[in-house]
């Protein structure tokens, strides 16, 4: 397998390179609020042109020629699964389902879409941002966090016996306004779940609810290697807010990120540990690039020299 | 009047005027592909370092200029003026940071009123081709066009200052290559030139020089 | 009591919040669903404003739609300095509403480059683009022959005026539109200059200064 450097042509897709823990895994495209009857969505996965049609049968997806001009029909049909209210496809034969969030059923949560936005970076630095909490009170001031509560305790950091997904628990925070519902500064307990190459999903604590969690989960799509389309949702205990509410504190949270996101250089997320320093609060980043490493996950990262694929 | 255009020689560019290191301001800049992020500590100091954080490769440009510390947006690591060491870590404030966690630094000096920096660790030059006397610096003019294209129609540019100027002072282009597709004319008035004379003539070069941009960008590549 | 419709990511709304903080106002902020919820072009909204667009501002009543106007409506009723807009003085009146023009050239060519990347809007990304970076030329241009004046601001004088909040707002935002600044360095010295007056609010997108006590 050809590794990719830095700056290299995005022009030719190479699905056909695709390693096979990319290639045979569901991958999502939008939400199916955002591809509704009549305004197919037209756009890249993996830099491969596909095409998504919503008709009163159902959702279709396609391989074409070029995003432009296709029309369904016209190329290679391509499974499809419609979970959490998004579309996912897939370029290969997965050979096992989407992973699953039993909270999405529970039937008093506020189950929504926030929004899906393009990022000009790699998918997998995107997620490692989601993961980080360290950056709260900088970049996320007077919400997620504030100065001077800027320390991460310890928190535990493990990846399942299966190898499918990493998860980091006792993660703890100090948050002045944790979620629309909190009344006043508490500490927010997280629980951060990686199950999907490109997909994060955390739990925090519900400020309504202590001994239950909201969750909110990015799942995004690798445009190509780098260029992202961020989708997020959230499955919230918050019987005061409206739906708009909701989704616009989603919204303002990440779109605070994406100038960080993308003033980070390399844009492709770099697997060798001796390339960026990384502290004790980083355990879980850290996790993260060696989980992406060790299950042959290359797309979007910068592999250390010598690496198998 | 004379207008000068005045080869560096080997290694060292001038990236900025000193004026415009203000306080509490992080210039973004680029030398040769490298992007960097320029700084005056409270002290005087002057950073030339490279953009990028060592801890997540967050350019340095969008964070703080904090007087004696260069602070990062993202994690809020704080990195001192001079050496370009971190000095805390928000994240644990009862432990040291690792020696690691330093910003890539660079030489510079200050010579006409200009900072200029080199990438590699070469001595500065100890003989200036400009001519001697006071300076004022004049508008850069960004390019989107290469070194060579822009110093061959340099070569050939008429200048217009359209007011009367004083005949012993000069006018000084200096060049900087950003990268393969941009440059940047700096500009410098070297003579004592009073006060409203100086702004006509500050004027009147950013016009002459705007207008070789847009002849330039036309004429570049996509 | 005044009553904003607005949009949390929306580079138009923006600039009157940033005014309405200056000024020290209050107001409700009613969220419109722009995006994806597309709010703005029900027949509901269409009563708030006929071309279904942001900013609009309720005051005890009084409707005023579009970022200009209400600033210009808010300086002129609530800015007891007169600084913001200043209609005392007829040439900086002239130069603050050639920059609000100004501003308005910017948010149709750097504001809809933002909002094709950002929010799908089909425009002409391209040209919107290219334009949007010869006008920051324009605005790099004149903020550095001003500064070497003298004068921080966009007008004469020394203080700020609403054409700055509104330039501020697209100029701040462009990098969303692709747009780098770093070829504006004159640019980004008015950007921190406004950044750290007391009363300054950052939005997404626009990192905020750090706390006072650290500077």
């Amino acid at each position: 397998m050809t590794q990719i450097t830095v700056g290299e042509s995005q022009g030719t897709p190479r699905s056909s390179g695709l390693e096979p823990s990319v290639l045979h895994e569901w991958h999502v495209l939008n939400a199916m609020e955002e591809i509704p009857v009549g305004r197919p969505l037209r756009t890249r996965l993996f830099g491969v042109p596909v095409l998504a049609v919503q008709t009163p049968d159902g959702v279709s997806v396609w391989r074409t020629a070029d995003t432009a001009s296709s029309r369904a029909g016209e190329g290679d049909p391509l499974p499809v699964r419609v979970r959490y209210g998004y579309v996912w496809t897939s370029l290969g034969s997965p050979a096992h389902e989407l992973f699953e969030l039993p909270e999405c059923d529970e039937p008093d949560r506020r189950l929504g879409h926030a929004g899906t936005f393009a990022v000009h970076t790699s998918a997998p630095r995107v997620v490692e941002n989601f993961l980080d909490m360290a950056h709260f009170p900088f970049v996320h001031g007077g919400y997620l966090g504030v100065e001077p509560h800027t320390e991460v305790q310890d928190y535990d950091v493990a990846v399942s016996a299966d190898r499918r997904e990493v998860i980091a628990r006792r993660c703890r925070f100090f948050q002045p306004m944790a979620s629309l519902v909190a009344k006043e500064g508490f500490e927010v307990e997280y629980v951060y779940r990686v199950p999907h190459p490109y997909c994060a999903v955390l739990y925090k604590s519900s400020a309504l609810y202590p001994e239950r969690k909201d969750l909110i989960a990015l799942v995004t799509r690798p445009v190509d290697e780098e260029h992202t389309s961020a989708s997020l949702f959230q499955a919230m205990l918050d019987d005061q807010h409206s739906d708009v509410a909701i989704r616009q504190f989603q919204q303002l949270i990440f779109a605070q990120d994406k100038p960080i996101l993308e003033n980070q250089r390399p844009r492709r997320l770099p697997l060798d540990p001796r390339q960026e320093t990384s502290v004790r609060a980083d355990r879980m980043s850290a996790a993260y690039r060696r989980w992406l490493l060790e299950s042959g996950v290359r797309y979007g990262t910068l592999a250390p020299a010598g690496s198998l694929p | 009047m004379t207008a000068v255009i005045c080869e560096t020689g080997a290694q060292w560019y001038p990236i900025c005027a000193l004026a415009d290191l203000v306080p509490q301001h992080v210039l973004e800049t680029e030398l040769l592909g490298v992007d960097l992020a320029v700084w005056r500590s409270r002290a005087g100091e002057l950073n030339v370092w490279h953009n990028r954080c060592p801890h997540r490769g967050v350019r340095l440009t969008l964070g703080a200029n904090l007087g004696s510390e260069l602070r990062c947006a993202y994690h809020g690591y704080r990195f001192a003026s001079g050496t370009g060491r971190c000095q805390a870590l928000p994240a644990h404030p009862n432990r040291s940071p690792p020696a690691s966690m330093q910003v890539r630094t660079l030489a510079c000096i200050e010579h006409a009123g200009l900072i200029w920096t080199s990438l590699d660790s070469a001595e500065p030059p100890t003989q200036w081709s400009l001519p001697d006397g006071p300076t004022s610096d004049l508008y850069p003019q960004h390019i989107a066009a290469p070194l060579s294209q822009v110093t061959t129609a340099l070569a050939q540019h008429t200048w217009d200052f359209g007011h009367e100027v004083p005949t012993d002072a000069s006018i000084v282009a200096l060049l900087q290559p950003v990268n393969p597709r941009h440059t940047v004319i700096h500009g410098v008035l070297v003579g004592h030139v009073e006060t409203t004379t100086l702004q006509h003539l500050r004027r009147a070069h950013a016009a002459s020089l705007a207008g070789l941009r847009r002849v330039l960008e036309m004429e570049a590549p996509a | 009591m005044i009553r904003l419709y607005d949009y949390v990511l929306s580079a138009d709304c923006y600039p009157v919040r940033l005014l309405l903080d200056f000024l020290r106002l209050e107001y409700e902020r009613v969220g419109v669903d722009v995006y994806p919820g597309r709010e703005h072009e029900t027949e509901a909204f269409r009563r708030i404003h006929p071309l279904r667009r942001l900013p609009v501002l309720n005051d005890a009543g009084f409707i005023v739609r579009n970022t200009n106007a209400i600033l210009v409506y808010l300086a002129s009723a609530y800015d007891a300095s007169g600084h913001w807009y200043p209609r005392a003085d007829t040439r900086r009146l002239a130069e603050t509403t050639m920059w609000l023009e100004f501003a308005h050239d910017l948010a149709s060519t750097v504001g809809a480059a933002r909002c094709h990347e950002m929010f799908g809007v089909d425009t002409d990304f391209e040209r919107a683009r290219s334009q949007g970076h010869a006008l920051l030329h324009v605005l790099d241009e004149h903020l550095w022959l001003a500064a070497r004046r003298g004068e921080p601001w966009l007008c004469e004088g020394q203080q700020p005026s609403i054409a700055d909040l509104a330039c501020f707002a697209q100029a701040a935002l462009c990098e969303d539109g692709g747009l780098s600044r770093a070829a504006y360095p004159a640019v980004r010295r008015w950007m921190d200059r406004l950044r750290y007056l007391p009363g300054f609010q950052a939005m997404p997108g626009i990192l905020a200064p750090p706390l006072p006590d650290i500077r």
